[in-house]
């Protein structure tokens, strides 16, 4: 690495710069390294990389069918069978994302050996993949629920793409900055585990601002993740039920943590230990 | 790759600094200058009010307790009253009363914050838009206390306007108690006035039932006759006594035969009167009934008539115990600093995201660089 070499941002088109070179490089590492990890993880046996989508969806659906059969009561005014199919999808991208960027730049510097390929590539194609899947995945769950008449229609697509991209965003950049941070100090990745799972009850997963006393909804809106859950399910049940997110702020959110996740990783490429 | 080492020329001053200025430099710039120099004070007057009602004394207030003891909310009436502040009719009447549109387009305003400015339009919608901006309204879930802060170009602007608005939120109160009160008594008017109508009936058709049988009152006219018998009763068994003694001492006197007569015309007249308070159609008691069920009417019919008048008198008082008013708890006061903008913190504010923006980019670029470089 070399910060300080000339940025072509301005460059003329002939010859293309290095940055310009280097990104239309950078997508083709990117598809290409989502197509390894989706075949890597999942080969070509029985289902395939469709149990990219089929993971979360048998969670999902188990879960669902878990709280319908057991008549859960989570004291809200909308049925139990979309908000779990919401909750879980979005709880399982944050999940993912974030658990799978840990320690992604240790288990994969074998990689590095292609020049081509950046740790960033890695994690960017890896969080990239559970977006898209987990997304497919919902909505293979959605559409015949939808027909059978067990989820309402959807409400808001913009609302619920937005919030499931910014979401996606948010958990991306926390996910970067514990790629770096794992890299860079050993305590750092011993407490992903506890953190994620004490994190929980601010992540909105399982109950709906709506639901909240007002003093209680205006401190667990300060939570980015409430937010994108809020904004997930303004997509799908009519506005009546969600309280008011902010867009903005979420997207705020998710921006400071990769301004920090980024130079972060940037710094820690020097710092991996290659195994 | 060679060309990284080519010697820079002369043009590449912006390829080798271009991101630094244009994310970084240059923004910060602007904020810099917009935030010292540009940017208007905006003065704030806040007031703090609550609406209570008079009601709500001895087991009410036990409930209310025990009920707000989980949830600590508002009441239904701080809300509308928040509402009806944050509203359009609340902006017409200030920009028709107080001159809104000139209090925001005081000179002294910045050319991003006056309205309207060169990027809004200057119709309802956006005013009303930049009303929400610059009047706020918070309810304090714990205490139910409601805060208005208005903010303004001039410190006397914003103390007269949120004077105005308290104004106007007592008003909003007064005409809610006077539709509270006028639903709660629109009811009872209307029982009453059936009831007296009723009333007012069956009087009606008493009186044509006496016209018709000539009699004002059964019972009376019974005792009355009754009282005339006895008298003539009394009488013939005087006359009937004077006659046998006659009889028996001077059995030719002359008297005899007109005492005789005497005593045939009361007994006629006994039974006459006997004849018209029983038996036949036009006697007392055939119509006795058809009197007193008359009268049974209208007893019941005062009664009612007696009754709804209390509960009206009940909705009233009930009405005027649950009088909501606007308590002031802070006067709107006169600010002598500036609270907006905040300067130093959107500068601030400003250069971190800037500079985050920056590290990001130049870290992009150089991991795409990378790509290539290697």
């Amino acid at each position: 690495m070399n910060w300080r070499e000339p940025i072509r941002i301005f460059s003329d088109p002939t010859p293309a710069g290095p940055v310009r070179r280097g990104l239309s490089i950078q997508a083709r590492v990117i598809e290409a390294l989502m197509i390894r990890e989706a075949m890597g993880r999942f080969g070509h046996e029985n289902l395939g990389f469709f149990w990219l989508m089929g993971e979360p969806l048998l969670l999902t659906l188990g879960v669902m069918i878990m709280w319908k059969a057991t008549s859960y009561n989570h004291g809200g005014r909308v049925a139990i069978i979309p908000f779990a199919l919401t909750s879980y999808s979005l709880l399982t991208l944050w999940r993912h994302v974030v658990q799978r960027s840990v320690r992604a730049m240790r288990q994969n510097s074998s990689l590095i050996f292609h020049a081509h390929i950046r740790f960033l590539d890695i994690l960017f194609a890896r969080a990239l993949l559970e977006t898209i899947g987990i997304f497919a995945a919902f909505m293979i769950a959605y559409v015949p629920l939808a027909l059978l008449g067990y989820v309402p229609k959807i409400h808001d697509p913009l609302a619920l793409c937005g919030g499931w991209l910014l979401g996606a965003w948010f958990s991306f950049g926390f996910g970067l900055v514990l790629a770096g941070l794992s890299e860079i100090s050993d305590a750092a990745e011993r407490l992903v585990g506890p953190v994620m799972y004490i994190s929980i009850p601010v992540t909105g997963a399982f109950y709906m601002v709506e639901w909240l006393p007002p003093t209680a909804r205006e401190i667990v809106m300060w939570s980015p993740l409430v937010n994108a859950f809020e904004m997930f399910r303004s997509g799908m049940f009519p506005a009546e039920y969600i309280a008011e997110w902010d867009a903005p702020y979420l997207a705020l959110c998710a921006f400071v943590l990769t301004a920090i996740g980024v130079p972060l990783v940037h710094y820690a490429q020097t710092h991996v230990e290659y195994s | 790759m060679t060309e990284r080492f080519a010697a820079p020329s002369p043009e590449s001053f912006l390829r080798r600094y271009g991101l630094h200025l244009f994310t970084f430099v240059i923004p910060v710039m602007f904020s810099g200058l917009y935030f010292g120099v540009i940017a208007s004070d905006r003065y704030v007057s806040e007031a703090q009010f609550v609406v209570r009602s008079s009601a709500g004394v001895g087991l009410d207030s036990a409930a209310a307790l025990i009920q707000n003891q989980g949830q600590s909310r508002a009441t239904d009436e701080n809300f509308a009253v928040s509402a009806y502040i944050r509203s359009r009719d609340a902006l017409d009447l200030l920009v028709e009363n107080e001159n809104l549109k000139a209090i925001i387009s005081r000179p002294e305003g910045d050319f991003l914050n006056v309205f309207p400015n060169f990027y809004s339009r200057n119709n309802k919608e956006s005013l009303f838009r930049y009303y929400k901006n610059m009047v706020s309204s918070t309810i304090d879930g714990a205490s139910g206390i409601t805060t208005i802060e208005v903010e303004a170009f001039r410190a006397e602007d914003a103390k007269t306007l949120n004077e105005t608005l308290l104004r106007y939120a007592e008003d909003f109160v007064n005409k809610l108690n006077a539709r509270a009160r006028d639903d709660a008594l629109v009811y009872s008017n209307l029982q009453v006035a059936a009831a007296t109508e009723e009333l007012a009936k069956i009087e009606n058709r008493f009186t044509q039932y006496r016209n018709e049988v000539g009699m004002v009152d059964a019972a009376r006219e019974t005792a009355s006759t009754m009282e005339s018998i006895g008298r003539l009763l009394l009488e013939l068994a005087k006359l009937q006594a004077n006659y046998e003694e006659t009889a028996a001492i001077t059995p030719q006197s002359p008297s005899l035969r007109a005492t005789q007569e005497r005593i045939n015309s009361l007994h006629g007249e006994v039974t006459r009167l006997r004849g018209r308070l029983a038996g036949g159609n036009s006697s007392i008691a055939s119509r006795l009934g058809e009197f007193e069920k008359l009268a049974l009417e209208r007893t019941l019919a005062a009664k009612t008539l007696e009754q709804v008048e209390l509960s009206r008198q009940k909705a009233r008082q009930e009405a005027e115990q649950q009088h909501l008013y606007l308590q002031t708890i802070v006067q709107p006061n006169l600010s002598d600093h500036a609270k907006y903008p905040r300067r130093i913190y959107y500068f601030v504010a400003t250069l971190l995201l800037c500079f985050m923006l920056f590290a990001t980019l130049r870290s992009l670029t150089a991991i795409a660089a990378e790509h290539v470089t290697r």
